[in-house]
């Protein structure tokens, strides 16, 4: 008997990520040709071989690239992220703004906004939104201190997160003029447009750093079906484990929210929708809810370009709409799965 | 041969836990089925625990064939006790057989590199525990006796000299019970130190070597069940009144009434 059909299983779980992977090559064809300047296939190879209209091969370079380049690495850093939050917090509910993370970062990105500091130095945005991703986890670290469990870490979580919303109210609230104010709501709701090769630089350190540290807690993840105490009898160090999942979404998160504003929806519903296909252990679900945010956001992005509305939506208002019925269908089919809360 | 030994264990209240103290050495030989009875709150799962070194005590130390507990890797830990929680909690619908293969899970590996070595261990614990026929369903589908059978496969997996369990009869049906507790007794007698806590006087006296009787975080009592399970020391430590008997070379008691104090 094979009781650990390792192979076939192996290729199962192999056989996800590589389905997704080859929805990718059209989606991000149909990224770059879709906008305000409709530019086909032919184009396309035309521009990036450089002989066809030069016009195209700027939109092509200076925009579109760096759109979809920002679109996947965020919605990679943000599926991951809600992977291994729901894997560590054992929450199916679990998502990359549950620690506070999120709205730690976008307050960050809010103060550069408030004082002015974006206006002069554009870098600061990005910049002050790590700091504050950084900063929120920091309470965090001394809270958990004292109290050593998922539960607890939700709820000096939520405490950080409302904190922070807290404060981007009263800087809105204290806003000088209405405009400042409207700057700071549209960022807020999260979009990748017009985001320039910087950004794209911006994001390559947390890109890959987070991703290589989130993968290094799959096996802890697995473990921790059973508990913490038999995640510890199994030899996992789970102290060291708390602080690199922490590390990897103050960096991961940090940096995503920098460039592309709060982008909700993504981190908790991508590994939710991909949990069925796999044998539900939290470590298969890494790699594909990676890809699957790439995916997701990146779908989204074409989305706010092809509906035909006044002012151009933001991505975060869409990646909500997507996710809401998805998340309630879940709701409704999988009582079962929510049911250990 | 392996060999536990705990020395003056003073253990102070934590969260959830008992306080306890323990003057002297306890130690434990492979071979023997150990069970450790008394009421709840007594501290059995504390003691458990610090066995296991998932707790430090605040003074004491944890033998380990010469070694001091504390002073060994995680690795090591893990290598040489397996520890079944109470707690049955399950976060995610895995599959029964990735749950046993949980338990050769060590730092850095992950469950798609097992080795052949992985396989036998997990072979013999599915043996072991007769759950070949549940090995595809999916937990949240099993019974809680049949949860109970993968849990204690999943320890067994482990496959170390040290097994220790806390409470795995809990809300089983006697058939269930007696099956676990048949298992644990057939470890033992394979030369590993089996411990376990238990509720249930009537399997404690009929399948443990020795038992170690706690109250108010002593030990009162150690010793063989006949010689620990006397009138005495039940309606000391449980307020209890039981039958003892010998039936067919079985040690057997029955609680009958309440002692009213």
């Amino acid at each position: 008997m094979r009781f650990f059909s390792g192979l076939s299983s192996f290729y199962k779980a192999h056989r996800l990520l590589i389905n997704l992977s080859i929805c990718l090559p059209p989606l991000a064809l149909l990224s770059l040709s879709i906008g305000s300047t409709h530019i086909g296939v032919m184009a396309l190879w035309q521009a990036v071989t450089g002989v066809g209209d030069p016009t195209a091969g700027l939109i092509l370079g200076l925009l579109r690239f760096p759109r979809l380049c920002v679109g996947l690495a965020v919605g990679a850093i943000l599926g991951m992220a809600g992977a291994v939050n729901q894997g560590y917090l054992r929450n199916p509910l679990a998502d990359p703004s549950l620690l506070g993370t999120s709205n730690a970062a976008a307050l960050g990105a809010v103060l550069a906004f408030y004082f002015g500091f974006s206006a002069r130095f554009p870098i600061c945005l990005p910049l002050f939104a790590f700091v504050g991703a950084l900063a929120g986890l920091l309470p965090l670290l001394w809270f958990v201190r004292r109290h050593n469990d998922p539960q607890s870490l939700i709820l000096g979580g939520v405490a950080i997160a409302a904190f922070s919303g807290a404060c981007i109210s009263l800087a809105l609230n204290l806003s000088p003029n209405p405009f400042a104010a409207m700057e700071i709501m549209t960022w807020l709701m999260g979009a990748i447009t017009d985001r320039s090769w910087n950004h794209v630089l911006l994001l390559i350190a947390p890109f890959f750093l987070s991703l290589f540290l989130f993968r290094r807690t799959a096996p802890a993840l697995d473990a921790l079906i059973l508990g913490d105490d038999v995640a510890a009898s199994l030899g996992f160090d789970l102290v060291r484990l708390r602080w690199l999942i922490m590390a990897a979404l103050a960096i991961g998160v940090g940096g995503a929210v920098a460039v592309s504003g709060a982008i909700g929806f993504v981190g908790l519903i991508v590994p939710h929708i991909l949990r069925p296909f796999t044998r539900q252990l939290p470590s298969e679900l890494l790699w594909p809810s990676a890809m699957g945010g790439a995916l997701l956001v990146t779908l989204a992005d074409i989305l706010v370009r092809l509906l035909p509305t006044q002012n151009e939506l933001q991505l975060g208002v869409v990646t909500a709409f997507i996710g809401v019925p998805i998340f309630f269908r879940q709701a409704i089919k999988g009582v079962g799965a929510m049911k250990s809360l | 041969m392996i060999h536990l030994a705990a020395e003056d264990i003073l253990f102070k209240t934590g969260s959830h836990q008992a306080a306890i103290t323990l003057c002297g050495s306890c130690s434990f030989g492979g071979g023997i089925l150990t069970g450790m009875i008394g009421a709840n709150g007594a501290g059995k799962t504390t003691f458990l625990k610090i066995l296991a070194g998932l707790q430090s005590p605040e003074r004491g130390q944890v033998i380990l064939n010469d070694r001091c507990l504390a002073d060994l890797s995680p690795q090591q830990k893990a290598e040489a006790i397996a520890y079944l929680p109470q707690d049955r909690r399950i976060q995610w619908p895995v599959k029964a057989r990735d749950l046993i293969a949980l338990g050769r899970l060590r730092y850095g590996r992950s469950l798609n590199r097992l080795n052949q070595q992985d396989s036998h261990a997990i072979a013999y614990a599915v043996e072991t525990t007769k759950t070949g026929d549940l090995l595809d369903r999916s937990m949240d589908s099993l019974s809680g006796g049949e949860q109970a059978r993968i849990l204690l496969a999943r320890a067994l997996a482990v496959d170390a000299p040290i097994l220790l369990a806390d409470e795995p009869l809990a809300a089983l049906d006697p058939g269930y019970a007696m099956q676990i507790m048949e298992v644990l007794s057939q470890e033992a007698q394979k030369g590993r130190i089996v411990i376990v806590a238990l509720h249930d006087l009537t399997l404690a006296a009929r399948y443990c070597d020795r038992l170690l009787l706690w109250h108010r975080g002593e030990i009162v009592a150690d010793a063989t069940p006949e010689t620990v399970l006397t009138q005495d020391r039940l309606a000391h430590c449980y307020h209890i009144k039981a039958i003892s008997q010998n039936y067919r070379g079985h040690f057997l008691v029955t609680p009958y009434d309440r002692v009213n104090s």
